[in-house]
C-alpha cells in the first residue's frame, strides 16, 4: 500500500515535501513520514499531541477532520498537510 | 417580506425625513448592503466634497439576507466619503444592529446634513425621530448605548454609535455596536461626529416574511453544517481570530517594529492559547460569543486580568489587536493587547490604523525624526508597553501635539512632521496596512494594493492561497461560476495566476457584503465554505428572488465597478503614491529578515507586480493606464449613465 | 393524570449560550413563517456589559399559573409531551396568563390578538435542533438536576486538580 503525502513548506523548513509512505490510516502514514522527517513532528502536533488547530489534513483533497488520524487511506490515495496561514 | 424594507433619507440640517420603497429592479441590480450603498453613495455624494462637509452622506445598511435564515446574517454596512483617504469610506460589522434595523422596517439610511447640536436618531417600527443627545455626547461607546436604552426604556434597543474618537474627528474613528463589534477602517465614526450624530438607536417588532419557511429552515441547517464543520471554523470557535495571528507569526508574515521585521520573537504571552487561558480564568470555560444567528462564535469574552483597568469587561481581542499592540509596536505583553483592545473599543477607534501609526511614530522616534520633545515626554521606543497605552489615549483625546497629529491619519501626519517621515509609512491610498507583511506573498500584495478602501485584507484577500492547497481544489473554487483555465499555483510565492484569485475573491467578498453574511461563512479562510454556487438557494428560500451563480457574479462586478467609479471620480490614478493601486517602496526594496527559510529575503518584484496589476485590471474591464472602467465595461453592466438617481 | 416519567422538557444551560439568538430566529420562522424575535417563544435575555446571556422560555409548569388563571379554561396540560397548551378556539385574548407567568414565557401577538407560548414544536424543538452549543437541550426532566450536579462537581474537581498540582510543585 502506498500513499503520497504532500507537506506544506512551513512544516518542513520552507521546502515543500512529497513523500511516499505506507499505512492504512492517516495516523499510520504520518508516523511513517516522521520516521524519515522527524523535524515535522513539532510543527504538526501541539503540546497535547493533537494535530494543531491551524493544520488541516486532506485525504484526496477532502478534509479528514475531525477524526483525522483515524481516517482510513488506501493504495494510491494522497494526503495533503495544509496550514491555515492567512496572512495575518 | 425582506423586499418590503425601505430606504430612509434623513437630513440632520433641516430635520426632514423621507422614506421610499426599494424597487425590485434595483434589488436585482445591486442586491442590498454594500452594493446598494455604493450606488447610493455615487448618487448622493457631490463630487469632490470634503468628507466632513454636511453634504457627505452617511449611508447605513442591512444586507439582503440580514435577519433571515442564511447563517450569520448579522452584518451592517456603512459608507460615506472617507475623511482618512478622500476616497471610498466603507466598513462592515457584525453584532445585532442591522437585523434590528430590518425588524424596524428599514434597509438603508441615507443621512445628510449636520445637526446644530448633538443628536441621535431613534428608529422604531417604521417611525424615525431625531432626538437631543446632550446626555449622550462625550460618553464612551458602551456607556452611550446603555444610557440611551435607559432613556428609551427598552433593554433591547440596538445602536450604531460613534465614541469619543468620532466626536473628536479622529480620521479613523469607528462606528460600533454592542461591546466590541466595530465598523472599522476609513473613519465612518468621524463622519458621524462631523454631523453631530452620536448614535442611531433602533428597535423593531415587524415581521420579515420568509418566502419558503420550511425549505429555508432545512436548507439553513445544512448550510450551517457546511460552515461549522470546517476545521478552520472549529479552531476559530475555540481560539477566535487570534489563531490566525499565531500561525502567521510563526511563519514570518506579520509586521514587527513597523516594517523592520516580519516575525515577533518571545511572543509566548501574546499567542492565541494565552488569550484563551485568560478568558478561561477571567470569564469561564464557555467564553465564546456569537453575532446574530452565527454558530461559529469567534468572539471571546474576558475581563482585564491586571493593571489600571483590572476587572473591566470586554470582548476580543482579534488577530488585528495582536498585530496592532504586540507585533507592530514590538510589544510582547498580553496585558497591553487586552488593555489596548479595551481602550479602542471604548473610544471607538480603528486599532488597525492606530497600531500601525503608533509603530510608525516609534520608527520615526528611533530614527530621530521625532524627538522626546515631540512626543510630549513619552519614551516612544519599540516595546514600551506603557507608551503604547498612553499614545492610544492621546490620539483619541487629541490632547498632545503628537496625539493630535496622528489623529489626522498617516499622510496628513507625514506632511506635518515632514523630513522623510513619509517613506516609513506603510499604507495604500492613505490607509495604513493591517499588521500583515505581504512581501512573501504576491497575491496578498496585489490584494492590499488594489483594495477599494485602501490597504486592507477584507476586500479581496485570497487567504487560502497560503494554505498550499492541491491545484485541483484551487481549480474547483476559482473556475466557477466563471470559467478560468489560466495558471493556478499552490505556491504562494508565485505571481502567475494570482491576479485571477484576487479578482475572484474581490467578487466573492462583494457578493457576501451585499447579502449581509459574515466572511467567515464564505470561501475566505475555508476552502469548502459557501460561495456563488451555494448562495442562489439561500436567497431564493428566504426572499423568493431567483438568481443564477453567474447573475450573482455580474451583480458583484456591477457593485465593484460602482465603488471604482467613485474612487476614480475622487482622484484615484493607478500610480499615485497617495491615491493609487500601488504599494509603498519598502515592499519592493526591503527584503524580509525573519521567519521560515522561504520567507527570509522575500520582497515584491516591482515589474512582476505591475504585470499582475495590469492583468487584474483586464479581468475587471478597466483601462490599464487610467485604472478606470472602460465604456464597454460600464455598458455591459448597465451603469454607463451614473449617477442615474433611481433611489 | 400523571406526568410521564420520561417526559422531556427544554433544559437550558445558560453558561453555554453564545448569545447568537438563532433560537429566536428559527422559532419565529417555524411557527409564523417570519423572522421576528418578538414572536419567538424563546428569548435570550442579555446583560451585555458583563457578557451574560440567558435564554428564557416556558417551563411547562406542573401547577401552571397561566392555566390556573385562565377564566375560560383555554389552557391545559398535554401529559403526552409534558407541555402546557393553549386552545386558541377557546382563548378570549384577555392576557391574564401573560400577566401571571413568573417567567414572562407567555407572549401576545397584537395583530392576531392571540397569546402564544412554547409548544416544544410538537416534540422536535427547533431551538434545540439549531443550538450547536447545546445551551438549549430537550432532555428528560428527571435528568436536569443530574447535569447541574455534574457541572458543579466539575468545578470542584478542577480545584482539586489544581491544589494537587500546587502541592506536588511545593514538594518538588
Amino acid at each position: 500500500m502506498s500513499v503520497k503525502v504532500f507537506v506544506h513548506p512551513f512544516l518542513n523548513n520552507g521546502k515543500e515535501l512529497e513523500v511516499e509512505v505506507k499505512g492504512s490510516t492517516v495516523g499510520e502514514c504520518i508516523r511513517e513520514l516522521l520516521k524519515v522527517h522527524p523535524q515535522i513532528e513539532e510543527k504538526l502536533f501541539d503540546k497535547n499531541k493533537k494535530i494543531r488547530g491551524y493544520i488541516d489534513i486532506l485525504v484526496n483533497s477532502k478534509s479528514a477532520f475531525p477524526k483525522e488520524l483515524a481516517h482510513p487511506v488506501s493504495d494510491g490515495d494522497t494526503i495533503n498537510l495544509i496550514v491555515f496561514l492567512s496572512g495575518g | 417580506m425582506a423586499l418590503s424594507r425601505r430606504v430612509a433619507y434623513i437630513d440632520l440640517s433641516t430635520g426632514k425625513i423621507e422614506t421610499k420603497p426599494i424597487p425590485v429592479e434595483i434589488r436585482k441590480k445591486f442586491l442590498g448592503g454594500r452594493g446598494l450603498d455604493a450606488y447610493l453613495l455615487y448618487n448622493h455624494c457631490p463630487p469632490g466634497v470634503d468628507a466632513f462637509s454636511p453634504e457627505n452622506p452617511l449611508i447605513v445598511s442591512a444586507g439582503l439576507l440580514v435577519g433571515t435564515l442564511a447563517s450569520a446574517t448579522s452584518r451592517t454596512h456603512t459608507m460615506a466619503k472617507s475623511p482618512l483617504t478622500g476616497l471610498l469610506g466603507s466598513c462592515n460589522m457584525g453584532g445585532f444592529f442591522s437585523p434590528e434595523l430590518r425588524w424596524a422596517g428599514f434597509d438603508h439610511l441615507v443621512i445628510k446634513g449636520k445637526a446644530d447640536k448633538p443628536v441621535y436618531i431613534w428608529i422604531h417600527n417604521g417611525e424615525i425621530e431625531i432626538r437631543d443627545a446632550k446626555n449622550l455626547w462625550g460618553k464612551s461607546v458602551t456607556d452611550a448605548q446603555w444610557a440611551v436604552r435607559e432613556e428609551l426604556g427598552d433593554p433591547d434597543v440596538k445602536c450604531l454609535v460613534c465614541g469619543p474618537a468620532g466626536e473628536k474627528l479622529v480620521r479613523y474613528a469607528n462606528v460600533m455596536t454592542g461591546v466590541k463589534n466595530a465598523g472599522g477602517r476609513t473613519g465612518m465614526g468621524a463622519v458621524m461626529g462631523s454631523k453631530n450624530l452620536k448614535l442611531i438607536a433602533v428597535r423593531g417588532t415587524m415581521d420579515i416574511k420568509i418566502a419558503y419557511p420550511k425549505e429555508a429552515l432545512e436548507f439553513n441547517k445544512r448550510f450551517i453544517e457546511q460552515i461549522t464543520t470546517a476545521k478552520v471554523n472549529q479552531t476559530m470557535g475555540i481560539l477566535g481570530t487570534p489563531f490566525i495571528w499565531g500561525a502567521t507569526n510563526s511563519w514570518g508574515g506579520v509586521r514587527v517594529n513597523n516594517f523592520q521585521y516580519n516575525q515577533l520573537l518571545f511572543a509566548d504571552d501574546v499567542e492565541p492559547e494565552r488569550f484563551h487561558e485568560i478568558s478561561n480564568e477571567t470569564f469561564g470555560k464557555y467564553h465564546m460569543a456569537g453575532c446574530f444567528a452565527c454558530q461559529v462564535h469567534c468572539r471571546a469574552r474576558y475581563r482585564i486580568p491586571d493593571g489600571p483597568y483590572k476587572g473591566c469587561y470586554d470582548e476580543g481581542p482579534e488577530y488585528t489587536t495582536q498585530g496592532a499592540f504586540a507585533s507592530e509596536v514590538g510589544c510582547t505583553s498580553a496585558l497591553t493587547v487586552l488593555t489596548g483592545n479595551y481602550l479602542c473599543n471604548q473610544y471607538g477607534v480603528d486599532w488597525l490604523e492606530l497600531g500601525s501609526l503608533i509603530s510608525w511614530a516609534m520608527e520615526l522616534y528611533e530614527k530621530g525624526i521625532l524627538t522626546i520633545k515631540d512626543t510630549g515626554g513619552i519614551d516612544l521606543r519599540f516595546g514600551n508597553d506603557e507608551a503604547v497605552i498612553e499614545m492610544i489615549k492621546h490620539v483619541c483625546e487629541r490632547d498632545t501635539w503628537l496625539g493630535d497629529v496622528l489623529a489626522e491619519g498617516g499622510l496628513r501626519a507625514a506632511e506635518i512632521i515632514g523630513k522623510d517621515s513619509e517613506q516609513y509609512l506603510i499604507h495604500v491610498k492613505g490607509m495604513q496596512n493591517l499588521h500583515s507583511d505581504e512581501r512573501a506573498t504576491p497575491a496578498l500584495a496585489l490584494n492590499i494594493a488594489t483594495a477599494s478602501r485602501g490597504s486592507d485584507h477584507l476586500r479581496s484577500r485570497p487567504a487560502i492561497d497560503l494554505y498550499h492547497l492541491p491545484e485541483p481544489v484551487l481549480r474547483k473554487i476559482y473556475s466557477s461560476p466563471i470559467p478560468y483555465d489560466g495558471p493556478l499555483s499552490s505556491d504562494f510565492r508565485e505571481y502567475a495566476g494570482k491576479p485571477w484569485q484576487v479578482f475572484w475573491q474581490e467578487q466573492c467578498f462583494m457578493a457576501v457584503d451585499c447579502l449581509g453574511i459574515c466572511k467567515y461563512h464564505t470561501t475566505f479562510l475555508g476552502a469548502t465554505l459557501p460561495n456563488f454556487e451555494d448562495w442562489p438557494k439561500v436567497i431564493y428560500y428566504n426572499t423568493g428572488l431567483e438568481f443564477t451563480p453567474q447573475e450573482l457574479w455580474t451583480i458583484a462586478e456591477r457593485c465593484n465597478n460602482m465603488e471604482r467609479l467613485f474612487n476614480i471620480r475622487e482622484g484615484l490614478t493607478p500610480d499615485d503614491p497617495h491615491k493609487g493601486d500601488i504599494l509603498v517602496d519598502r515592499y519592493f526594496n526591503e527584503p524580509a529578515k525573519r521567519g521560515a527559510p522561504d520567507v527570509i529575503g522575500a520582497r515584491i518584484d516591482r515589474e512582476k507586480f505591475l504585470k499582475m496589476r495590469a492583468e487584474f485590471y483586464r479581468y475587471h474591464g478597466w483601462d490599464e493606464k487610467t485604472g478606470a472602467p472602460t465604456e464597454e465595461t460600464l455598458k455591459r453592466l448597465g451603469i454607463d449613465n451614473e449617477p442615474s438617481h433611481l433611489l | 393524570m400523571h406526568e410521564k416519567a420520561n417526559a422531556k422538557a427544554l433544559v437550558i444551560n445558560y453558561e453555554k449560550c453564545t448569545g447568537c439568538r438563532l433560537c429566536e430566529l428559527v422559532c419565529s420562522v417555524y411557527h409564523n413563517g417570519v423572522s421576528n424575535p418578538a414572536k419567538a417563544r424563546i428569548k435570550v435575555e442579555k446583560w451585555e456589559w458583563e457578557g451574560l446571556y440567558i435564554p428564557m422560555s416556558c417551563r411547562q409548569c406542573i401547577d401552571a399559573p397561566c392555566m390556573n388563571v385562565c377564566p375560560v379554561r383555554a389552557i391545559s396540560r398535554d401529559e403526552e409531551l409534558g407541555r402546557v397548551v393553549v386552545d386558541h378556539n377557546v382563548c378570549i385574548g384577555c392576557r391574564s396568563c401573560v400577566a401571571v407567568c413568573p417567567f414572562g414565557a407567555m407572549g401576545f401577538d397584537p395583530a392576531e390578538r392571540k397569546v402564544f407560548k412554547c409548544d416544544l414544536c410538537d416534540g422536535d424543538p427547533q431551538c434545540v435542533r439549531f443550538c450547536d452549543e447545546k445551551a438549549v437541550n430537550y432532555t428528560e426532566v428527571s435528568r436536569e438536576s443530574l447535569f447541574r450536579k455534574r457541572d458543579a462537581a466539575e468545578k470542584i474537581a478542577q480545584a482539586h486538580k489544581k491544589s494537587t498540582e500546587l502541592i506536588s510543585e511545593m514538594l518538588d
